[in-house]
């Protein structure tokens, strides 16, 4: 059985992963932290909304082929 | 929308206005540049310090002007004909070769303009330069100039010191300043740090803000605003002060002295002229004053001695004492009574709220209490008008032997008691008695509402004025 397709986990997921990288990189002394995660934090809003779309096209998709 | 996706938002929110946040910090604050921090107006870090000294040349009569920022000023008296001007120079870098080779960049300025000396650093150039903005530099002055120089110092971040000056104008920032033996006249203006301020042979002006303010020995008058911080001075010709939160402490002044504080206590001692004291929110206190005293306080008490004038009290929710007071008394208490001893010209004053007691008074006396009592003990033999009313208190007056007056005592409900060798009653009604002792006199009106009107033979000693 298929898992539930849950944004809010992907999100979360991508956030985590973002989080650790820039703090990995951090700490190699490749990047300022605080610059970058103050650059690139809204990314995980525009990843958050685009997701969304996604979903809610796969439901109107998913309703015309039910139909 | 579900309630994970609306946490799940505001999660997000909360993680970026706290990076903005912090960012905007370290813009403004200036955590980051390495090797230094910038809180509170002080550098941290490791620091490496270098020396360097100027002589210049200067005529008879010149002035001086420091300016400065981020480290101390000091100006002394030293050899006429010259200033000697020494820099320390503090560069917060890792290295001591970085820190040298920055501070060699740091220049002191000073050239004579006119009858001025202008001494300065290059500190603004530097901070032009892309290393100059990342670097945090302190430049401490020590000054000797000739004797009765006229000193203006502008600081800021640092802690500015001048004595033996003719005159001395003063702006300071972040920290302490102090100023002794200035022959002529002295302006003060400090923001952030405590001002002392000693031996002035002038005038002083003094703008505080935040800080203790601390004069002695002013020959002229000072005149001093404070907003946050305790004021004390001692030993002035004259002073006015206005302090907006703190205490304020007077003491030996040579000439009038006007308080207006607004949230603390005033106390003032040995003033030889007038003293006006305006206070809204704490107790004002007043020991020997040799004119006229006029208090006002809004929420609290005033305490009153050794005054040779007059006095004009205004005080609510607080009670009203006075001692030895030369002149006439007049006194307005809302919610707080009276205590008065030795009064020497009378008084008029109006209470509410608590008795009014006047030990040892002489010339015409004016009571009027609501919810409160009188009690009243002349000096000696009663001569001089009294007219005494209480609105839910009793009315009680002592008579000395050698009074003289014609009595009119009410009291209604309530009984009127007389008991005094050689006063006769001439009539008795309801509550209502009249009569008279030495054959009459000044008219002695005694009433009471809710309350007993007695009038008794002397049995306590009256307070004597010294």
């Amino acid at each position: 059985m298929a898992a539930s397709f849950s944004i809010e986990r992907i999100v979360i997921g991508f956030a985590l992963l973002g989080l650790g990288m820039l703090w990995l990189l951090a700490n190699a002394g490749r990047v300022d932290l605080l610059s970058a995660l103050r650059t690139w934090w809204p990314l995980l809003l525009v990843l958050w909304g685009g997701l969304e779309l996604v979903a809610a096209f796969s439901r109107r998709e998913a309703r015309r082929g039910g139909s | 929308m579900k309630a994970s996706k609306v946490g799940l938002l505001i999660l997000m929110l909360g993680f970026g206005g706290a990076i903005e946040t912090a960012w905007s910090v370290r813009q403004n604050i200036g955590f980051g540049p390495q090797g230094c921090r910038v809180l509170a107006g002080r550098f941290y870090g490791p620091s490496y310090t270098f020396d360097a000294q100027q002589i210049q040349t200067v005529p008879a009569g010149t002035a001086i002007e420091v300016v400065n920022a981020f480290g101390g000023v000091t100006v002394r008296a030293g050899d006429p004909g010259q200033a000697k001007i020494a820099l320390r120079k503090v560069v917060f870098r890792p290295t001591e070769e970085q820190a040298r080779a920055f501070a060699n960049q740091i220049r002191i300025n000073a050239a004579v303009d006119g009858k001025v000396l202008r001494v300065g650093t290059n500190r603004d150039e530097l901070e032009n330069h892309s290393e100059g903005r990342e670097v945090g530099f302190e430049t401490h002055f020590e000054l000797t100039v000739p004797p009765a120089t006229e000193v203006t110092v502008r600081n800021e971040h640092g802690r500015v010191e001048v004595a033996d000056a003719a005159r001395a104008d003063l702006t300071s920032s972040f920290d302490e300043v102090r100023v002794a033996r200035v022959s002529g006249a002295a302006r003060i203006q400090s923001r952030h740090g405590d001002v002392l301020a000693s031996t002035i042979g002038g005038d002083l002006s003094l703008l505080a803000r935040f800080g203790r303010v601390e004069l002695q020995d002013v020959r002229g008058r000072a005149t001093v605003d404070s907003e946050h911080g305790d004021v004390s001075a001692a030993r002035a010709g004259g002073l006015d002060i206005r302090a907006s939160f703190g205490d304020v402490g007077v003491e030996g002044v040579h000439g009038d002295v006007v308080v207006r504080s607004q949230h603390g206590p005033v106390t003032a001692r040995d003033v030889s002229g007038a003293a006006t004291i305006e206070g809204s929110f704490g107790d004002a206190q007043v020991e020997k004053a040799g004119g006229d005293l006029r208090i006002t306080v809004a929420h609290g008490a005033i305490d009153a001695e050794d005054v040779a004038g007059g006095v004009i009290a205004d005080a609510s929710f607080g009670d009203v004492t006075l001692a030895r007071v030369g002149g006439p008394v007049q006194v307005k208490v809302a919610h707080g009574g009276v205590k008065a001893r030795a009064l020497e010209k009378g008084a008029q004053i109006t209470a509410s709220g608590a008795d009014v007691v006047l030990d040892g008074f002489r010339g015409e006396v004016r009571v009027e209490v609501d919810r409160g009592g009188v009690t009243l003990v002349p000096a000696g033999a009663l001569t001089d008008a009294v007219w005494a009313s209480a609105l839910h208190g009793a009315v009680r007056l002592e008579v000395f032997p050698g009074s003289r007056f014609a009595l009119d005592a009410a009291a209604q409900p309530g009984e009127v008691q007389v008991d005094v060798p050689g006063l006769v009653l001439t009539s008795t009604a309801a509550g209502v008695t009249k009569g008279e002792i030495g054959g009459g006199g000044s008219s002695v009106h005694l009433q009471a509402r809710h309350g007993d009107v007695r009038v008794h033979a002397a049995t306590t000693t009256a307070a004597k004025n010294p």
